[in-house]
Parts: structure tokens; C-alpha cells; sequence
């Protein structure tokens, strides 16, 4: 057993141990084990937000798609994520904390009331999260088997059964814990290599310099249509304010402002993460590894070529700790979505909180067990394939929830047909062929503002009540 | 919302849009469209803003509670 094995092995050991010191209290109360008891604080929560955001897609997944279509097309997909961030912070967080429920279904129903939304909005969740999390064991799975030697199904298979176990046990409270320690680890290694490969090659400048002699198309625009690039931008930056697993961290802060400090706060490590892997460590992995079969793999190829064992054993604890910081949050988003969205009425009238609690624990299983049968046929560029399946939500979620939140005349009607617009349009438009990548928001966007306001203008005016309460919501 | 988040959000938008023109493709800086850099910029820049706007207005809240 190698020095890597041994860094992994205590790595995780660690974490099963969080979720299992957290399971004592989460075990208490659904505020507890949803929203870790609201009392979160801002640098945490912040650290919590990046790490949950920062996945294997950010670690293995921006590398890859950076070698594989340029720096630009994943800078611009980049870029919307971060500027997403102010974006939610504005229009989403301050009453969506004063809301003080748990999921973005507990929102959209309360506003929209009908059972559609009830049940759509849940299973849009599942769905796109399900893909997520199969992106996410491919890169824990590729990481294993590169850096330690284990077969790829063999590194899926256990990774899985530790994420779920748990996810299934701690609930957020050790989620949180253990997204602080992920995340100081993955800023760590990532902005470490990238400091290390400047002191013996010199500044960033002159690496893309010599990167894009050796490969011009790596700082080219027009290698992807610009549909492509522009709704990479446009996914990332509307799916911020409504994704489940960021929504359910604004959920966990002690009040609206520190939900703000925090989403911000998080986005200065994140933007420094992702500019220090994209305009130093992809270069070097151009310039050594010009023609990468498989692109994802291009920071492991760097890591294993370029640092010793000790420091490829963080690396390879780093990028699990990606994986597993946003697949916690996946997983545990998904298990809100099916057992207290879709089964939370029957759970509250007919089980005791502790058969809702296991009901919780084999709904995270089932999830996790899915996705893994998905991940032994893996995905070719997994930030692109989670981002596709990031795009149903913001298509479908991001104009219901900005409307319902400032735009007075939304109601059930035009919620309702906004949420389906924007899912059906984005589906239609995502596989039909010859659409270029990432672009079917283009269409959906529009598709769902439109049908928000022409059905609010038919349908019946809100409840005074119902506008109360949204009135006080931004108090 | 408040005007200065109101202005901040349009100069988002209005700093995306520019990035987008055609002649932020064609323009190559140290063998990297500006498009790449203006989007590497757009990064750094909107959290930072807002984070400095939210100190401000908590140093002001502040400052009123101790009058």
C-alpha cells in the first residue's frame, strides 16, 4: 500500500467519522437534519457553498473542458456561475431566508399553488441531479484509477457507498463539516500546483503564451458556436439562484445578510480556483500532453508527472473531496425532493419524524445507486454533460422563482405554465439534432417568460394573503 | 431591491453583453481572445463589488445604531 492509498484511506475514514458524530444530532429535528438548525456562520457557510459548487466538475471537469474546447468556452461557462452568485444574492436570498423553509419546492408551491408544481418541480430536481452526481463518479472514479491503480467500476463502486453512507446519516450538519475541510483542501491543491508551476515555468502570461503556440485553438473563440458559449453563460449564471443544493445553503445561514456575505464570499475562492486551474495548470498539461485521449484527465496526467507521491495523494484526496463536497449536496438535495417535497404530506400526517428520517436514508441509497449504474458507461466531457442537465432547472425553475418574488401579477397560472414552457422547451430544443451544445436555454428562457406573462394576464389574481406574506418577505 | 443594486445588475448584464460582441473574438492578447479575458475579469470583479457594497452598507448600519 502506497503512501496515496494510505492519505485516501484516512481521508475517508475521517469523513464517515464526521457523519457519524453528526448523526446524533441531526437525528433530533428536520431543521437539524435539512438546514443544520439555521445557525451556520458566514466564512462556513461560504467555505460550504465553494465546496459544494466546486466539484469534480470544477477539479477534473474545467481542466478537461478547458484542454478540450478552449480556455474561453470555459471561462464564459465559468463566468456565469460567478456572476450568478451576486445575482442570487440580490434577487433570491434575502427572501428566500426570510421564507425560512427548507427546499425551492416549499417556495414555488406556497406561491404557486397546484399540484403540477407540487410534483414537477421535485422531479426535475431528481432528474437533473441524478445526471449530476453520474458526473461526479466519473471523476472520482478516474482520479482512483489513474492516481492509486484501482480499477475504474472497483474506485465507482466504493466511492459511491461512502458518499451515500454519509450523506445518509449526517444529513447538513455533516455536510458542512466536512464541505469546510473539502473545501480548504481542493483551494489547497489546486491553487498550490498552479503556484508551484509558476515558480519553475515562469508567469501565467508567458505559459498561455507558449500553450497556445503549441496549440492555437486553446485561446480561440470560434470553436464552438457562439449559441454555445453564450448559453453556458446563461445556464450557469440563472441555475445559481435556483439550484437546490446552494438554495438549501442560503436555508442554513443565521440571517439574510449573512446569507449574502457568504454567497459572495464563496465566490472569491471559487473564481480563484478556476482561474488558477484554467490559465495555469491547463496550459502546462497542453504544452506536455498535446493530444489527451480522454481531456478530463489532464490534471491527474499533470499531478502524476510533475509532484511527488505525497503531494499526488492530496491531490487525489483533493478531488475527491470535489466530488464528494457537491455529491453530499446532491444527494442530499435529491432526498429532499423525494421524501419531504414528494412525500413530505404523507410523511407528516401518517409516519412518525423517525420513519420519515429512514424513509430519508433509502431515498439517498436509491439515488446514489441509480446514478451509479449510470457511471460504469461514463459521460466524454462531464462538465458539459452535468451542465446540460443543470440547464432543465434553470429552465424550467429560474423565471417562476424571480417572478414569484418581485413581479406582483405572477400567479398560479402563469407559474404553473412558465415551469412547463421552460422545461419542455428545453427538452425539445436539448435533443433536437443539430442543436449546438448548451444552447437550448436560448430558447427555453424566453419560451418560459413568455408563458409567465401571458397566462398571469388570464389566469385569476393572487390571494391578498399570499401577497402579503411575499410583501414581507423582502423586509 | 435598492438602486445600487439595481445599477449593479445593469452593468452586469451590460459588461456580459460587451463580452459577447464579435469584437472581443477577434482581438487576441497574449494568445488568448479578450473575450476569455473580459470573462476572467467579469470573475473576479462582480463578487468583489458586491462584497464591498455589503461591508459598506453593514459599516453604515453600524455607525446609525451607535447614533
Amino acid at each position: 500500500m502506497t503512501i496515496e492509498h494510505l492519505l485516501v484511506i484516512a481521508y475517508l475514514a475521517g469523513c464517515i467519522g464526521i457523519g457519524v458524530l453528526a448523526s446524533r444530532k441531526v437525528l433530533v429535528s428536520q431543521d437539524e437534519y435539512w438546514v443544520a438548525g439555521r445557525r451556520i456562520g458566514t466564512f462556513v457557510n461560504a467555505m460550504a457553498i465553494m465546496a459544494a459548487l466546486a466539484s469534480g466538475g470544477s477539479i477534473i471537469g474545467v481542466m478537461g473542458l478547458g484542454y478540450g474546447r478552449g480556455i474561453p468556452y470555459t471561462l464564459a461557462l465559468f463566468a456565469g456561475a460567478v456572476v450568478g452568485f451576486p445575482l442570487a444574492s440580490i434577487l433570491v436570498a434575502k427572501p428566500l431566508r426570510n421564507f425560512g423553509k427548507f427546499t425551492i419546492t416549499d417556495f414555488l408551491s406556497f406561491r404557486y399553488p397546484n399540484p403540477i408544481v407540487r410534483y414537477v418541480v421535485p422531479s426535475i430536481i431528481v432528474v437533473s441531479f441524478t445526471v449530476y452526481i453520474v458526473a461526479q463518479m466519473k471523476a472520482a472514479g478516474i482520479t482512483a484509477n489513474l492516481l492509486l491503480g484501482i480499477p475504474y467500476n472497483t474506485a465507482v463502486t466504493l466511492a459511491a457507498i461512502v458518499f451515500i453512507l454519509y450523506v445518509s446519516i449526517g444529513g447538513m450538519v455533516a455536510i458542512t463539516w466536512t464541505d469546510v475541510i473539502q473545501g480548504i483542501l481542493m483551494l489547497s491543491i489546486v491553487v498550490g500546483t498552479a503556484f508551484v508551476l509558476v515558480s519553475r515555468l515562469g508567469p501565467p502570461s508567458s505559459i498561455i503564451r507558449e500553450a497556445t503556440t503549441v496549440a492555437p485553438a486553446l485561446g480561440e473563440v470560434m470553436r464552438q458556436p457562439l449559441g454555445s458559449y453564450l448559453g453556458s453563460f446563461l445556464i450557469w449564471m440563472t441555475a445559481i439562484s435556483v439550484i437546490p443544493h446552494i438554495v438549501m445553503r442560503v436555508y442554513t445561514s443565521k440571517n439574510a445578510q449573512e446569507a449574502r456575505f457568504s454567497l459572495n464570499l464563496a465566490m472569491i475562492f471559487y473564481s480563484a480556483m478556476i482561474l488558477c486551474a484554467v490559465f495555469i495548470i491547463v496550459p502546462v498539461g497542453k504544452i506536455h500532453f498535446p493530444s489527451l485521449q480522454d481531456a478530463d484527465t489532464i490534471f491527474l496526467r499533470v499531478m502524476a508527472s510533475e509532484f511527488s507521491p505525497f503531494i499526488r495523494g492530496l491531490a487525489v484526496a483533493a478531488v475527491i473531496a470535489a466530488v464528494m463536497s457537491t455529491t453530499d449536496a446532491l444527494l442530499l438535495a435529491c432526498s429532499s425532493a423525494i421524501s419531504h417535497d414528494l412525500l413530505g404530506n404523507l410523511i407528516e400526517r401518517k409516519l412518525s419524524q423517525k420513519t420519515g428520517k429512514w424513509i430519508t436514508v433509502a431515498v439517498a441509497w436509491g439515488v446514489g445507486l441509480l446514478a451509479l449504474s449510470m457511471a460504469y458507461s461514463p459521460p466524454k466531457l462531464i462538465t458539459e454533460f452535468y451542465s446540460a442537465a443543470i440547464g432543465v432547472l434553470s429552465a424550467g425553475l429560474f423565471v417562476p422563482t424571480i417572478a414569484g418574488l418581485w413581479w406582483k401579477k405572477a400567479n398560479v397560472a402563469g407559474g404553473t405554465a412558465s415551469l412547463l414552457a421552460g422545461t419542455l422547451v428545453y427538452a425539445v430544443v436539448q435533443f433536437t439534432p443539430g442543436t449546438p451544445p448548451m444552447s437550448a436555454i436560448l430558447l427555453a428562457l424566453p419560451a418560459s417568460a413568455l408563458a409567465m406573462w401571458i397566462f398571469s394576464k388570464l389566469g385569476p389574481p393572487n390571494p391578498p394573503e399570499v401577497m402579503d406574506q411575499i410583501q414581507k418577505l423582502h423586509l | 431591491m435598492t438602486r445600487s443594486d439595481f445599477w449593479f445588475l445593469i452593468a452586469i448584464i451590460i459588461f456580459a453583453g460587451i463580452s459577447f460582441l464579435p469584437w472581443s473574438r477577434r482581438i487576441i492578447i497574449s494568445g488568448m481572445a479578450l473575450f476569455g479575458w473580459m470573462m476572467a475579469a467579469l470573475m473576479v470583479i462582480s463578487p468583489l463589488f458586491v462584497l464591498l457594497r455589503l461591508f459598506l452598507e453593514q459599516r453604515k448600519k453600524t455607525k446609525e445604531k451607535k447614533i
